[in-house]
């Protein structure tokens, strides 16, 4: 690789490149929607802060937001129906984890997990469109 | 009875500094992705660090000098240039990762971004460094880094299969992934073996003016110390490989490793787990600030000692002050302190050769070390550890950069 390249390759490491794999990109939208829910488990029984759960699941959603929009870009050889099937659960969990977001500034708890149990419901439905890698 | 002290506060030193933002990381993110197969990189590390220090050590109480100071007389100035330069360059990215890691446990905690704290947390390195002496940066900072027990705790508590963990330690190829598996090893590699720690550990000995009476010390906190330190990066593995490897989390976010002490200690894991990055990324800074002044002052020869004030010693003052601005900046401009921490890493991994075969070299030479030069022990297993790190990041850098 020539030097102006790899300092390409390395900024674009630095500033936060995220694959243009769509196994990659499918990976890190099961990370983040199972992040979510880990944070959502564990705001109701008092483990984390407020704070931090909001900033996280805010940031949770947009990246999956993200990963949906890059998804919808980078499988656009595969059909309309494959498209849809991985990239509808992903921008559900994001607007779920944003959702959640909202409900722990009210602490509406009861409305907080009626979201959360959404979002799991959301990652099931990408796990059967898009298995995890075999672990 | 000193040396029973020395050795003590050694221990603690080894066991409260070892984890730093890289280990950390690099541990986490081994497990979630590996589960324990990554153990046995973990292992390896640990073995070349424990023959590494001790050796950082030996020289300074044989022969009265430091690696820098052996390396510029026995090699002559240039080519100890070309090692200062390298080893100046890696050692501000990990400088970068360290102040962002301090930045990031005040963003857990507090929900103002790293980006705010840079400028607050780089101006409190500073002035513990302008005003504080060696002791208080070395234990001070070791005795508080003590709270990275809590992943020991944690280990236990989530009860993994032990089978399973020592299934890790002997090396397997992955089954999925391979250029991350290699990449993560090869971080791993560079967390464990950081060079500036040997140097710092050798101008360590010269201020605490060790002599060969020192040696047994010396062997005691290699051995242990950094054995014990080495099981504090095992354990981060196996509560991350038990909490996120199952749910498929990935760790590329200070978000998602904020939780890893969640689940075995729900009432103080969050809070446990920020002081642990905290604590331990503000003390590598210490140390890597200061490494950065040793290389300098000592390859010019200028005034060096972290005893003396300021005034006595302004050139080896300025290098720091300069070194933690400039270590300051990339995290103003909003680089990812977690994407430094997995490249300054495995560029570690890379110039390990570089910056450690000269000492190496050194530490086979009669002229320093008279009867105590190094053994066939010694020697195999440094060149066999950095031939496989050089080798793995020759191949995995490129891969996983390609990779994005």
């Amino acid at each position: 690789m020539p030097p102006r390249c790899r300092a390409i390759v390395f900024a674009a490491l630095l500033t936060g490149c995220s694959g243009s794999d769509p196994a990659r990109q499918v990976q890190s939208a099961h990370s983040w929607t199972a992040t979510a829910i880990l944070i959502g488990e564990r705001w109701l029984n008092h483990s984390v802060r407020d704070g931090y759960s909001i900033d996280a699941l805010k940031n949770a959603s947009e990246e999956l937001t993200k990963l949906a929009k890059t998804l919808q870009e980078s499988m656009r050889d595969s059909s309309r129906e494959k498209r849809s099937s991985i990239t509808i659960p992903i921008q559900n969990g994001a607007l779920h984890a944003r959702q959640m977001a909202s409900e722990v500034q009210s602490t509406n708890s009861p409305a907080f997990s009626v979201q959360l149990d959404s979002l799991r419901a959301a990652g099931r439905q990408l796990d059967r469109a898009a298995p995890r890698e075999a672990q | 009875m000193k040396k029973i002290l020395d050795i003590a506060l050694g221990l603690v030193t080894s066991i409260g500094g070892f984890l730093d933002i890289g280990s950390v990381i690099t541990a986490m993110q081994a497990g979630a992705a590996f589960r324990f197969q990554l153990i046995w990189v973990i292992a390896l590390g640990t073995i070349c660090v424990v023959f590494l220090v001790e050796m950082a050590g030996r020289l300074p109480a044989v022969s009265k000098h430091t690696i820098v100071d052996a390396m510029r007389e026995r090699f002559g100035f240039p080519f100890y240039a070309i090692v200062m330069v390298l080893m100046t360059i890696v050692s501000l990215l990990v400088l970068v990762a360290e102040i962002g890691g301090v930045g990031l446990a005040l963003q857990i905690s507090t929900s103002v971004g790293y980006k705010w704290w840079a400028i607050p947390v780089a101006l409190f390195i500073w002035l513990v460094i302008w005003k504080g002496t060696f002791g208080l940066i070395e234990n001070g900072t070791s005795v508080l880094g003590l709270v990275t027990l809590a992943f020991i705790v944690a280990a236990f508590k989530l009860h993994p299969e032990w089978g399973s963990v020592a299934h890790g330690l002997i090396p397997s190829r992955p089954g999925k992934d391979s250029s991350g598996y290699w990449f993560i090893a090869v971080s791993i590699m560079g967390a464990s073996i950081s060079p500036y720690l040997m140097y710092f550990y050798s101008s360590g000995a010269v201020e605490d003016k060790w002599d060969k009476s020192y040696l047994g010390v010396n062997r005691i906190i290699a051995g242990f110390g950094m054995s014990f330190g080495g099981l504090l990066s095992m354990a981060v593995l196996i509560v991350s490989a038990l909490v996120f490897f199952p749910r498929g989390i990935q760790v590329d976010n200070i978000d998602q490793a904020a939780l890893a002490l969640t689940t075995a200690l729900p009432r103080w894991g969050f809070l446990l787990l920020a002081l642990a990055l905290g604590i331990s990324c503000m003390g590598a800074a210490f140390e890597i600030a200061l490494s950065i002044a040793y290389f300098f002052a000592q390859g010019f020869g200028w005034n060096w000692t972290e005893n003396k004030t300021p005034r006595e010693e302004s050139r080896f003052s300025l290098v720091y002050t300069l070194v933690i601005v400039a270590a300051t900046i990339p995290l103003l401009l909003g680089v990812d302190p977690l994407k430094v921490t997995v490249i300054s890493m495995a560029l570690t991994a890379a110039v390990l050769p570089i910056a450690l075969i000269p000492f190496l070299l050194i530490m086979n030479d009669r002229e320093y070390l008279g009867e105590f030069t190094n053994g066939w022990l010694s020697n195999s297993v440094v060149i066999v550890v950095l031939l496989i790190c050089f080798a793995l990041s020759v191949v995995s850098i490129p891969l996983e950069f390609m990779a994005g």
